[in-house]
């Protein structure tokens, strides 16, 4: 097992099922034992638990997955293997900015699994910077087909190279939304080296962006740093359940 | 759903089955282990039709025309792995055609709404006489127009390296063999007079895998000459694995020059 399945096993076991299932509880309590959520999730076939605990526990169930992987190759290994139904050969972020994008017909869901690590992703510069903002796209789609609540969870790659928050700013400012505030990096450092640091920087803006799209109740919310061995970084998981006010 | 049960099939389909699974599952292996290697290869030039996908995002002709190239690439290698070689060059010559249409249709949008709404197969917009069986227009004119393309053929000199250089050679060379797989012309048929079942033969892999991965390569050409901007616009990375993995040291150079990168 390398070193990235078993830190994936420990984010399952950790962080990311308990939130799913309280998910599941919160979200839809009159559904007693299987809660039936539809969810989103970027994952590869050769790593992909998440699939078979989120079933085992009965939050989901296969046909109700769908399945997202940047390399066409992958994405049908994961649909003749593993799912119903998964999309793919783009780079998620980008997709998801597109107004036309085949995804967007599938939104919205009840689990968004934003697992930018299972997507081999580039280590270059403002690769953060893309995912956030492919959040926030993510989040912007969920809020205009309706959805109500929803568990996120976010996990990439911390490596040495700084945020760029003004980057961030401005490319969130420039979804535009009535009524709501621009997103305030005041308070954080940029240039941060710290993985420390960022992460309070991500939590901070991933906060507002929820605020953004009137989830203003944030149910619970959680996440796990955990050291890549081979020590070209850390992955970072964030894990959230929302609500809508 | 019903469950799948052979021995519930019907007596020929039954036999056609089994015999089909056998034929297939050898020609598979035989293929896979002796040529595993030179698949790598080509899988690995098809995987970059997902950067162009990425890259193209915005361009409405390009999101529905590459997972089509892509998907014929890919369902050529598994033809060629069950040893249906004709087949796999017909899939070669509808990927070849199609990229050269996406690169006429990303800027003639309207001819790509006629042709993709066309449920009468009415072609009299560019297909007056047989001289003129595609969108583009007769042969291939319409390319050897455009200025990055005119540009890399003088870059490329001789009429043996040009793109569109002569019948025998570049893509108008290769055009002309592969249809001769479509039309069964003489010497391109799937049957061999010895055998009634398609078997794994070297010659013709080694036939079907140098075609592949030329294919690709002037597919590769194609799009950077024609998606110039967005080529230049890629991360260092991408377009170096478009520039070594795709086209690799024949037409580097010249693409490199034409485009002054």
């Amino acid at each position: 097992m390398t070193d990235i399945d078993s830190i994936k096993n420990r984010l399952i076991d950790d962080l990311w099922l308990s939130i799913v299932k309280e998910g599941g509880e919160i979200l839809y309590p009159k559904r007693k034992i299987n809660k039936q959520m539809k969810m989103l999730t970027l994952t590869r076939h050769n790593n992909c638990r998440e699939l078979e605990e989120f079933i085992k526990n009965k939050v989901t169930k296969k046909e109700l997955i769908i399945g997202w992987n940047r390399e066409t190759n992958e994405a049908i290994r994961l649909e003749v293997e593993k799912l119903e139904s998964a999309k793919g050969g783009y780079v998620y972020e980008d997709a998801i900015r597109d107004s036309q994008s085949e995804i967007q017909d599938d939104f919205p869901f009840d689990i968004l699994n934003l697992d930018f690590t299972s997507q081999k992703p580039e280590l270059e510069d403002e690769r953060i910077e893309k995912e956030i903002l492919g959040i926030e796209n993510t989040i912007k789609m969920q809020s205009d087909k309706g959805n109500k609540g929803m568990v996120l969870i976010y996990t990439t790659i911390l490596t040495s190279t700084p945020l760029n928050l003004q980057k961030i700013k401005r490319e969130s400012d420039s979804i535009w939304i009535q009524g709501r505030d621009r997103l305030s990096t005041d308070g954080f450092s940029s240039n941060t080296m710290d993985n420390n640091n960022k992460i309070r920087c991500i939590k901070g803006i991933l906060t507002q962006i929820f605020s953004k799209y009137k989830y203003n109740h944030i149910v619970n919310i959680g996440y796990l740093c955990l050291e890549l061995s081979n020590g070209s970084g850390d992955i970072l998981s964030i894990a959230a359940l929302l609500k809508r006010s | 759903m019903v469950a799948f049960k052979v021995k519930d099939l019907p007596v020929e389909t039954k036999k056609v089955h089994e015999s089909q699974n056998i034929w297939r599952r050898k020609n598979w292996e035989k293929t896979l282990s002796e040529n595993g290697n030179d698949i790598e290869k080509l899988i690995d030039k098809i995987r970059l039709f997902d950067t162009w996908k990425t890259k193209l995002l915005k361009i409405d002709v390009a999101k529905i025309l590459i997972p089509e190239i892509f998907m014929d690439a890919y369902v050529s290698i598994h033809f060629a792995g069950y040893a249906l070689y004709k087949y796999a060059h017909m899939s070669l010559r509808s990927e070849l055609e199609t990229a050269l249409r996406l690169v006429f249709f990303s800027t003639h949008s309207i001819e790509f709404k006629w042709w993709l709404n066309d449920d009468n197969n009415d072609k009299d917009w560019y297909s007056t006489t047989s001289d003129y069986p595609y969108v583009w227009g007769k042969r291939y004119s319409y390319f050897e127009h455009l200025e990055n393309i005119k540009s890399f053929e003088k870059k490329c000199g001789d009429d043996e390296k040009k793109l569109f250089g002569g019948k025998k050679y570049g893509i108008k060379g290769l055009y002309t063999e592969l249809s001769e797989y479509i039309h069964s012309g003489r010497g391109h048929f799937q049957t061999r007079p010895d055998r009634v079942s398609p078997k794994y033969d070297h010659d013709q892999f080694e036939i079907w895998c140098y075609i592949h991965e030329k294919v690709q390569m002037y597919i590769h050409i194609m799009l950077v000459l024609g998606f110039a901007e967005e080529f230049k616009k890629m991360s260092s990375t991408n377009r170096n694995k478009i520039l070594d993995i795709g086209i690799g040291d024949d037409y580097k150079e010249e693409i490199k020059e034409t485009l002054g990168i």
